[in-house]
């Protein structure tokens, strides 16, 4: 076979997740190929122009506190920044920015077009080539040409095999009109990979200049200066606003008049959709009783005059779609630019995947992003980037990047795509992490930086940089936790007053004051300020680490508890779980599917009972000890 | 999911015998010999290894309920290879289980069948031949307690815990809902307010439930029952009756002392565990002394007293210091006045709480056993009832996270995702006597209720 060119690895599909494989890979040295159906869609955007929210922006700030893309692009392209979830606690505050995605696009181009080690191929993957010995040589397009590699990362979206549809009109297509990739779905089921169809869909977009902007809410954003990236480099794009309105009953009567004519109930939709992103018409569907439904506006740029209809999502006809637009309050005379839309695409079963993400059944094959059922840029990024991170260090004969549970939302993610698999398009929700409290976004870079730095996508610089943060941090904190107010010190007494706190009955450790409710880190530094200059950023870490240091040793005394089930490995030799005397049927064959890494992992299947995980540590400790026989 | 908890079980057959042992096995094992344990010898504090301490085992409340010897075997030293602490009480099914109750309120949790056994050979105390049996116990066990919990959970209770649980996940629901959708419209209703007397209401429940468990226990294992009375005043007479009335099915639990028997009565749905105090029976001093201390022992875990008193000879003064102490430890008791066939009609006080009886001629028995049914069935009872002393801890738990949560709520400063903590904690607990999937329920829960998507 002839090859054009020769690479160690491949990524198939410029999108969120194939993007940050392919950088990670580049960065950490290997010569990396991107191949994207359209050069100009990479980095696209498809559904809504925002980057972030709760658990989402969670996965941004791992993201780059590993030395990923989304987040730096994400804040050089904002134009408006909120922080969500204020009042509801600190381990759930998050930022959203609403992002130029055109400017987006083309910024995650430049970062890719300049990097060393990678090179960007427009084209269409044809087939995954395989040498007789099941092992990967390479790659075929639908070009003709052939390129060689060592191993394959697949990030194909929402392009596996997809089809458009609005109304009755059913259209092979990728999203956004663009092409869809037509014959990689058969090579993996000849390799044995089978895949199933998930749904999904996007809303209208509309003209702004043509909305009646006075009768719709304003939104405004709120952090304009807070950015994802830990060096706090600020976007200087100009910021706009977002917009609320409500749609009314005629929204509801031409949709309930016209449901007939929607594929989800003619039966054209075959796929399974997500329930946290219905469409327009299945919100009328299953909530009657809601005379109204609330929709934001967000512009797609803050110099371009396309906008989104969030919460609008729709596959009725165009004509249908139109007249529900003009129902919609001051939307009567909006132009809609392009209709709304489903989208079915085909999906592998995740529970095909070792925790790399590499496929267990063909070795250096690794899958990323909305291929592994989820949805989401942010789910996508972050699986792009452990599939890339993985693909070099497997190459380069190092340890694997696995991370757990309580090392983040990424191993959250992960964990539980591979263990449980998942039924619907998943999307990462706070509560899916059972210790919330210390996976903090503010805490992001602690927990993962080091990491980072040490597979090399973390410069010295910024590696320094940490370290220096989270000694201040720390030495603040113990700082405040040693020192000694004395009850009748008068700034404080007056502070106490002012406060409306309860007088200091004797002296107290600074820690206790900044504990109460009424008072905060910056009143008590106004009279005991530290050593060296704190940043906000900084200064908000201190505070969260004294006020709810309860909480978050509570959360850390579980987290040592379920690392224990962690470590206890399960030897990669057992792969036929038929030689554990004692198990269940069921549980052999799920043991059997999921191939767990260790006994944590084992023990979240579900259907695994308390019961098989002991027989199977009985069995482990009886190999242990024959093998200790044996020797 | 697996965990390293400490587990406790008693290990001797619940049988009448010298000595009965419980043991506690684990990592919290020594904290928590020391919330139920006063040793007479202060040196018991730092639990040195395989000595044996004499003292007191007592409940939350403080009152006695044993006096044991205590055997601390520090890992890897012991049986499990963990942490162990045996505790030798009298051997009394009653106080042993008592006793157990109480280690479980302070965080263990009851061993299933082999787990100790288990937990050696994966500590490496046993050798590689005993694993086979330890399998197959887990096998056996796995089977029995699949059927049991089946028959278990059929019916009412199971719809009651699900009550519980769909009530506790709605309110959870609306806490996480927004948090993860702040965009969205979730109900404003929610305000803490509501949530806050929502939970009063689930407490009031899980308490109710609580509450059945000895309600539940009466009707699965019985009335602990002590019979008590001077010599003479008729008790064996009054328990030949009982007993012979009920011939067939009477259980005779054979006991390897002699100084108390038991015996098993059924009255209608009741089981009486009847236990004939041998305190009274003798009257020469040191003997009767360590008697009296026995009678009082029982007395103070019976749930029912049977006062035996000859009517000829009425209420003693001794007799009323008896009554005072019953009614001061709050215990169900019922005075009964045998031998009315000798004393004059005119001297038969009628009265609610003296039952007046023959047990030479058999009358009155009726009376009382109808007396014993008004005592414990006055409760309405409910179509379910906890009996199973696991589904009792995990109401317990439940009830722990609902109580923090709710001086959380009081502290106005905890923000929702610390509350949503601790409710979680209260569904988990709910969630193990059924078993079920805490994400997955709170997806579902969260998008047949509210609307929620972009």
């Amino acid at each position: 076979m002839n090859f054009v060119d020769n690479y160690k690895i491949i990524v198939i599909g410029g999108g969120h997740s194939g993007t940050e494989a392919a950088y990670a890979s580049a960065k950490m040295g290997l010569s990396t190929l991107l191949l994207t159906i359209s050069l100009d869609s990479i980095g696209l955007m498809p559904c809504n122009p925002s980057i972030g929210g709760p658990a989402k922006s969670h996965l941004v700030f791992e993201i780059d506190a590993l030395g990923g893309l989304m987040g730096k692009i994400a804040d050089r392209t904002s134009i408006q920044k909120k922080i969500l979830n204020r009042s509801k606690g600190p381990a759930v505050y998050a930022l959203r920015a609403q992002i130029n995605r055109f400017l987006y696009s083309r910024e995650i181009i430049k970062e890719l077009e300049n990097l060393e080690n990678l090179d960007i191929v427009q084209g269409e993957a044809k087939d995954i080539l395989i040498n007789n010995n099941g092992k990967i040589i390479g790659i075929s397009l639908t070009n003709g040409l052939n390129y060689s590699c060592e191993s394959i990362i697949l990030a194909t979206g929402t392009y596996l095999s997809s089809k458009v549809i609005i109304g009755d009109m059913v259209k092979e297509s990728g999203p956004n009109e663009l092409s869809n990739s037509k014959y990689l779905a058969n090579s993996l089921h000849n390799l044995g990979i089978m895949t199933h169809s998930f749904k999904t869909g996007t809303p209208p977009r509309l003209h702004k200049g043509s909305l009646n902007i006075e009768e719709l809410e304003l939104q405004p954003g709120d952090s304009q200066d807070y950015t994802f990236n830990f060096e706090e480099i600020k976007g200087n794009l100009p910021q706009v606003d977002c917009y609320l309105t409500y749609t009314t009953d005629k929204t509801k009567k031409i949709i309930e008049d016209n449901i007939n004519r929607s594929p989800l109930y003619s039966g054209l939709i075959t796929g399974v959709g997500p329930r946290y992103c219905p469409s327009i018409e299945d919100k009328i569907v299953r909530f009657p009783e809601k005379i109204s439904h609330h929709l934001f506006i967000e512009p797609e740029g803050h110099d371009v005059e396309e906008i989104y209809l969030q919460g609008f999502s729709t596959s009725l006809p165009g004509d249908v779609q139109i007249e529900m637009v003009h129902s919609i309050k001051g939307l009567e005379s909006a132009k809609v630019m392009k209709l709304g839309y489903a989208i079915e695409y085909e999906v592998i079963n995740a529970t095909e995947l070792k925790l790399t993400l590499e496929s267990k059944k063909i070795a250096n094959l690794y899958f990323a992003g909305q291929i592994n059922g989820t949805s989401g840029y942010e789910e996508a990024a972050a699986q792009g980037l452990i599939a890339g991170i993985n693909a070099v260090l497997k190459l380069k004969d190092k340890e694997p990047l696995i991370l757990d549970r309580s090392n983040g939302y990424i191993g959250v993610l992960i964990d539980d795509l591979v263990t449980k698999g998942t039924e619907e398009p998943y999307r990462m929700f706070t509560s899916r992490a059972e210790y919330r409290l210390p996976l903090r976004q503010s805490n992001a870079d602690r927990r993962l930086t080091k990491t980072g730095y040490e597979i090399g996508l973390i410069k010295q610089e910024r590696f320094e940089n940490f370290q220096k943060k989270i000694e201040t941090i720390d030495k603040e904190v113990s700082r405040l936790q040693n020192l000694t107010i004395n009850a009748d010190d008068e700034a404080v007494k007056q502070l106490v007053q002012m406060s409306k706190s309860s007088a200091l009955e004797q002296n107290i450790k600074a820690s206790a004051l900044i504990r109460r409710p009424e008072i905060s880190y910056l009143d008590v530094t106004k009279i005991y300020p530290p050593e060296e200059i704190i940043s906000s950023r900084e200064g908000e870490e201190v505070e969260l680490l004294i006020k709810y240091e309860g909480y978050i040793k509570k959360q850390i005394e579980q987290v040592e508890n379920y690392s224990k089930g962690e470590k206890k490995l399960i030897p990669e030799w057992l792969t036929d779980y038929r030689l554990v005397k004692g198990l269940t049927s069921e549980a052999i064959e799920k043991l059997n599917t999921v191939k767990p890494l260790s006994i944590g992992q084992a023990s979240r299947i579900s259907g695994i009972t308390p019961a098989d995980i002991h027989v199977l540590l009985i069995y482990l400790e009886q190999i242990k000890r024959q093998e200790k026989n044996d020797v | 999911m697996l965990k390293e908890y400490t587990i406790a079980n008693i290990i001797t057959p619940l049988i009448e015998c010298g000595i009965g042992i419980i043991r506690i096995s684990g990592k919290q094992a020594f904290e928590i010999i020391d919330e139920i344990f006063n040793a007479y010898n202060p040196a018991f504090k730092q639990k040195e290894s395989h000595k044996a301490f004499l003292g007191t085992i007592h409940n939350s409340n403080g009152s006695k309920l044993d006096e044991a010897l205590v055997l601390i075997m520090k890992g890897p030293h012991s049986f499990t290879g963990e942490n162990t602490v045996e505790i030798h009480c009298h051997g009394n099914p009653f106080i042993l289980k008592e006793v157990l109750k109480e280690i479980l309120k302070q965080g263990a949790t009851k061993s299933e069948a082999g787990e100790f056994t288990r937990r050696a050979f994966l500590n490496g105390k046993l050798d590689l031949t005993q694993s086979e049996a330890i399998l197959d116990t887990i096998q056996a066990n796995n089977q029995k307690a699949l059927s049991l919990s089946l028959n278990q959970l059929e019916g009412s209770l199971k719809n009651k815990i699900g009550l519980l649980k769909e009530d506790l996940i709605s309110i959870i629901a609306y806490l996480e809902a927004s948090i993860d959708f702040p965009d969205d419209e979730i109900e404003e209703s929610y305000t803490n307010d509501v949530i806050n007397s929502r939970v009063n209401k689930l407490l009031d429940e899980i308490n109710k439930l609580l509450k059945s468990y000895s309600q539940g226990k009466i009707i699965k294992d019985g009335i602990m029952t002590v019979l008590i009375g001077r010599p003479n005043v008729g008790k064996s007479s009054l328990l030949n009756n009982l007993l012979n009335e009920d011939r067939a099915i009477i259980t005779h639990l054979p006991g390897t002392t002699r100084d108390a028997i038991e015996e098993q009565i059924n009255i209608g749905d009741l089981i009486l565990n009847i236990v004939d105090t041998a305190g009274f029976r003798e009257t020469e001093d040191i003997i009767e002394k360590i008697g009296i201390k026995k009678t009082y022992n029982y007395i103070d875990i019976a749930q029912l007293i049977l006062f035996l008193v000859d009517a000829r000879q009425g209420l003693t003064s001794d007799d009323h210091l008896m009554i005072n102490h019953l009614n001061q430890i709050g215990k169900n008791f019922i005075i009964i006045m045998n031998k009315v066939d000798l004393i004059k009609k005119e001297n038969i006080k009628s009265s609610n709480d003296i039952i007046y009886i023959s047990a030479k001629e058999g009358t009155g028995i009726e009376g009382l056993k109808s007396a014993i049914k008004d005592l414990f069935i006055k409760d309405e009872i409910e179509d379910y009832y906890i009996s199973n002393l696991r589904y009792y801890e995990c109401l317990v738990k439940a009830k722990e996270a609902l109580d923090v949560f709710q001086e959380s709520i009081a502290s106005e400063i905890v923000p929702a995702d610390l509350l949503a903590i601790d409710l979680k904690d209260a569904y988990i607990a709910l969630a193990a006597i059924t078993g079920d999937d805490f994400t997955e329920d709170l997806l579902d829960n969260i998008f047949s209720k509210f609307c929620i998507g972009k």
